[in-house]
């Protein structure tokens, strides 16, 4: 009996002992990992929230900001991507953001006027919308063709949380359709997941023109779609007037990034990625 | 077009290392304490700790988003006494992580136990071992393909974890963007490239994980084995 119970212990030690290595290991990266972050002699790690339609166009404003802004060439720079209305929420919910990039102005306003800001929000660019459809679609007619039976779903991003979508109802509004076509919407809750919408299954979508730079117009292309702009009096351009708030008054890359989202090479950079900037 | 990066990964094994080890030191006691217990409360802790198999993620999602927010009573005391951040933080994905997949850890060692002959216990007891003691050289060896199945099954449940950590975590970089998520992201950029790339080792992944449970079950069942 004493034997076995030798055994046993034996046995239970061995068996146990992966269990410790892997709880060294994981508190041991952790730790190493935080230090790192929080070293001294590096700029204050900047984490940005940018609302969806900046997805394509935000790794290249970060890429120029660590080019041509001396001390930032290593600064590390992390992106949340979502819907205006989504970061919102989270950034009243105290989510670690340090700038808002916002695809109108009237969220970075309600934040700003909830005191969770610093300073009110600035305009650095007009968002554009366009209309992306199969190209079995009379699409260049305008919107009315969307009550045609043939187009059966109408991706929009949801008018709620994504300021491109509320500026598809608008649009549509104004052309006098919104009733007819409104059953055929299906809402994606961000303007990135609509336009994956339209890629992937519906017959058109309301997106932003800067989705079409980058992996987006290439898959445009595969997927045989075609797109048509609009005229501003065909929507309210206010929707889209595209602000940014600074929410942590103690990061330095913040403070210089936001810097730099009003200077010259943000603003080339933006037009050619489709937006307008005066 | 490649974005791959190792991030997200690694923040998926982290967490789902941590819950793991978590869950194993939690549900011992808890296991063991229900695997013995004719109390007419067991189903109702059993139903309790269930909940998450059968809740829709975002139930959880909303509550713990709900508690965790520094303006709830329970965010608030953690926020004043330790300084603590769960909205949206690794810490906060990890609390919910743990309510999430605890019935597949305590499942598993629940059932082992309660195949424990009662005969061992008592040999065990009148040979002067004291409870620990028990539970360390008779119980837990005695229940080995169980345990493996639960750490297993926790840990591949945890990486697999998408909903929940999406609501409470959002998707901030380095921190709650584990990999289901960027798979998510990668989709909706229609990155498809980097995002068969991340499924396909998270396929390959759970498959071995499977595998691995199953292969054991059967070595531990065959006689003689």
């Amino acid at each position: 009996m004493n034997f076995n119970v030798a055994i046993m212990k034996k046995e239970s030690r061995c068996f146990f002992l992966p269990f410790l290595l892997v709880a060294f290991l994981v508190v041991s990266c952790r730790g190493a990992g935080e230090q790192s972050r929080r070293s001294t002699d590096e700029p204050a790690t900047l984490h940005i929230a940018a609302a969806a339609n900046l997805s394509y166009v935000m790794p290249r404003l970060v890429e120029a900001f660590r080019e041509e802004i001396s001390g930032y060439g290593m600064s590390d720079i992390r992106l949340t991507r979502a819907s205006s209305g989504s970061l919102t929420a989270q950034i009243r919910n105290s989510a670690p953001f340090d700038l808002f990039l916002a695809a109108n102005t009237l969220y970075p306003q309600l934040l700003y006027n909830e005191s969770l800001t610093v300073g009110p929000p600035l305009v650095y660019a007009r968002g554009v919308p366009i209309m992306v459809y199969q190209s079995g679609i009379d699409g260049q007619k305008g919107v009315e063709c969307l009550t045609d039976a043939s187009v059966e779903k109408i991706a929009i991003a949801q008018p709620e949380l994504a300021p491109y979508g509320e500026a598809a109802v608008e649009i549509l509004s104004r052309a006098g359709v919104l009733q007819q076509v409104e059953s055929k919407f299906v809402y994606g809750t961000s303007v990135t997941q609509t336009f994956q919408h339209v890629i992937t299954a519906a017959d058109a979508g309301f997106i932003a023109a800067s989705l079409l730079y980058g992996d987006g117009g290439r898959e445009l292309e595969k997927a045989g779609l075609e797109w048509i702009g609009f005229p501003p009096e065909a929507y309210n351009p206010a929707v889209l007037r595209q602000a940014m708030v600074l929410l942590d008054s103690s990061n330095s890359t913040a403070a210089a990034f936001f810097r730099f989202m009003q200077g010259e090479r943000a603003g080339e950079i933006l037009e050619k990625n489709g937006y307008r900037v005066e | 077009m490649n974005h791959f990066d190792t991030e997200p990964f690694l923040l998926s094994f982290r967490l789902a290392a941590i819950t793991t080890i978590l869950l194993f030191l939690f549900s011992v006691p808890l296991a063991w304490k229900l695997s013995q217990t004719r109390s007419r409360s067991k189903p109702f802790v059993e139903a309790l700790i269930s909940l998450p198999i059968v809740l829709p993620p975002t139930v959880l999602g909303f509550y713990l988003l709900v508690a965790l927010s520094d303006r709830a009573p329970v965010g608030m005391f953690l926020k004043e006494m330790f300084n603590m951040d769960l909205v949206f933080t690794f810490e906060g994905v990890l609390i919910a992580s743990c309510i999430y997949s605890f019935p597949f850890m305590l499942q598993p060692l629940q059932s082992g136990m309660e195949q424990i002959p009662a005969k061992l216990l008592e040999a065990s007891y009148v040979l002067g071992k004291s409870k620990l003691e028990t539970l360390l050289h008779v119980i837990l060896p005695g229940i080995k393909p169980s345990i493996l199945t639960g750490v297993i099954i926790t840990f591949a449940h945890t990486v697999g974890e998408f909903g929940v950590v999406l609501m409470v975590g959002g998707s901030i970089q380095g921190e709650t963007r584990v990999a289901s998520i960027a798979i998510y992201e990668l989709v909706e950029l229609l990155d498809y490239g980097t995002a068969h790339i991340y499924s396909l080792i998270l396929i390959a992944f759970s498959f071995v994980v499977l595998m691995v449970v199953y292969v054991l079950n059967h070595r531990y069942r065959a006689p003689g084995g």
